[in-house]
């Protein structure tokens, strides 16, 4: 698998504007990204966890989507204070929300690392979190690698468990966002989809890797904290009923191959 | 893992991965994994908690045996968590994933069976122990030096106490009766 040729940027959906912006964005082998709305409570601890990350030389760009409370100035005050820690450091701004899917887009757009890290910004890494990921795709020819994850805040337990197996993910997603990718790969399947409702782009993303002949690598340890609260995407909009048969219908137009049901559809761990 | 499967006097400390846990991923395992993933984290792991039992959709989703056993000889240590709160002997699990394959044996608690004892053969704590003893054998010069005496004695044991070819020739007779005309 040869992983050199540049791809094209990935659709952002609008412009965004530099908030912050140190050190340079060329360095490191990884860039970690953070899709940021409206979590101005669990920001912080996120953040702290990308800078304790073990030795390495990370790139950090947060893109905040337009969302309506103080998670940008939050954000912001914390990178003018420890944005100096990464080979470089960003924070970007849309002038409107456009998801999820585009912010991250926007985010891997202005990254010329090998790998980009995706974590959402109320997870938390644990600190050997990016090097073990790294290592996994060092020592394989996967497009991305993934670690187990502790379920911590309103429930207790482990999740992504699964090994890869595209059989699996026809029934339903089972690998959630927080994952290190190679970006030609990510650019290589023109990234992120917006979908007509938020979520699922994690399973989005990992369909077309199946039909690209992509695959992951499950780093089988516990290496990241995926909290659950009532405030998230999947609780709050995702898993409302209609929504999710819109989201099925919507999976299958874009990959046939999907046997989804929506039983099945709800016990998803997609995001 | 790519690692060639390490000789059979091999060190302790010569061994890639730190601990091998392989088991079906129950509520009592899902929250002992939960707790413990910060202090695991520190360790090479492989936790192996296949969902939705050993097939699905025609498809394995567990480590078939021989690469289960690959991965416990290349382990410093065999992780045994019950199932259940009944503290049954997993004979599969103990001797044949663990002390066969010249691994360090620790488990919660077990019932106990001829010939293999807890502190001698393999160690054996409470759950809430369970990250600290891990620590204490995977970072320390004495919990590394007891871990290798007692994997040494538990093999030892093993070869001694469950002689195979004694079993056969005992039962030899009873299976050539059964089958005579």
């Amino acid at each position: 698998m040869s992983w050199r040729e540049d791809g094209p940027p990935a659709n952002a959906g609008g412009s965004a504007i530099t908030v912050y912006e140190t050190g340079d964005v060329r360095r490191g082998d990884v860039g970690v990204v953070v899709p940021l709305y409206d979590h101005e409570r669990f920001i912080v601890a996120t953040l702290d966890s990308v800078l304790a990350q073990d030795p390495a030389e990370l790139q950090l760009v947060i893109v905040d989507d337009g969302g309506p409370g103080p998670a940008c100035a939050t954000a912001l005050e914390w990178l003018e204070r420890h944005g100096s820690g990464f080979a470089g450091a960003r924070l970007l701004q849309h002038r409107r929300n456009l998801g999820g899917a585009a912010a991250r887009n926007t985010a891997v757009n202005c990254t010329a690392s090998e790998f980009v890290f995706m974590l959402d910004s109320d997870n938390i890494l644990l600190p050997s979190c990016v090097s073990r990921c790294l290592a996994a795709l060092r020592d394989s020819d996967a497009a991305f690698a993934y670690p187990m994850l502790e379920i911590f805040g309103e429930e207790v337990g482990v999740m992504n468990l699964g090994l890869w197996e595209p059989e699996r993910l026809a029934h339903g997603n089972y690998i959630d966002t927080l994952a290190l990718i190679r970006r030609q790969a990510w650019l290589s399947v023109g990234g992120a989809t917006s979908m007509s409702v938020p979520g699922w782009n994690d399973y989005e993303l990992w369909c077309k890797f199946v039909e690209h002949g992509y695959w992951g690598v499950q780093v089988p340890q516990i290496l990241a904290r995926y909290r659950v609260h009532r405030g998230s995407n999947l609780r709050a909009i995702t898993n409302r009923p209609e929504n999710l048969s819109r989201l099925i219908a919507e999976m299958k137009r874009l990959h046939p191959w999907l046997k989804l049901s929506a039983p099945e559809a709800a016990a998803t761990n997609a995001e | 893992m790519r690692h060639a499967a390490p000789a059979a006097d091999d060190r302790f400390s010569d061994r890639p991965l730190d601990l091998l846990f392989v088991g079906a991923p129950t509520e009592r395992r899902r929250r002992f994994f939960a707790q413990s993933g910060l202090v695991l984290s520190r360790f090479t792991c492989c936790l192996h908690l296949p969902e939705g039992g050993l097939q699905r959709a025609g498809v394995p989703t567990a480590l078939n045996p021989a690469a289960a056993i690959g991965l416990a000889q290349r382990s410093k240590i065999l992780l045994h968590v019950h199932e259940s709160d009944v503290p049954t002997f997993p004979w599969q699990h103990i001797v044949h994933l663990g002390i066969w394959q010249r691994a360090l044996v620790v488990t919660e608690p077990c019932a106990p069976v001829p010939g293999l004892r807890a502190g001698e053969h393999y160690l054996a704590c409470r759950l809430s122990e369970l990250p600290d003893l891990l620590t204490w054998l995977l970072s320390t010069g004495p919990g590394a030096a007891q871990a290798e005496a007692i994997r040494r004695r538990a093999f030892a044991a093993l070869v001694r106490e469950y002689d195979l070819t004694a079993w056969l020739r005992s039962l030899l007779p009873a299976v050539l009766n059964a089958v005579a005309p």
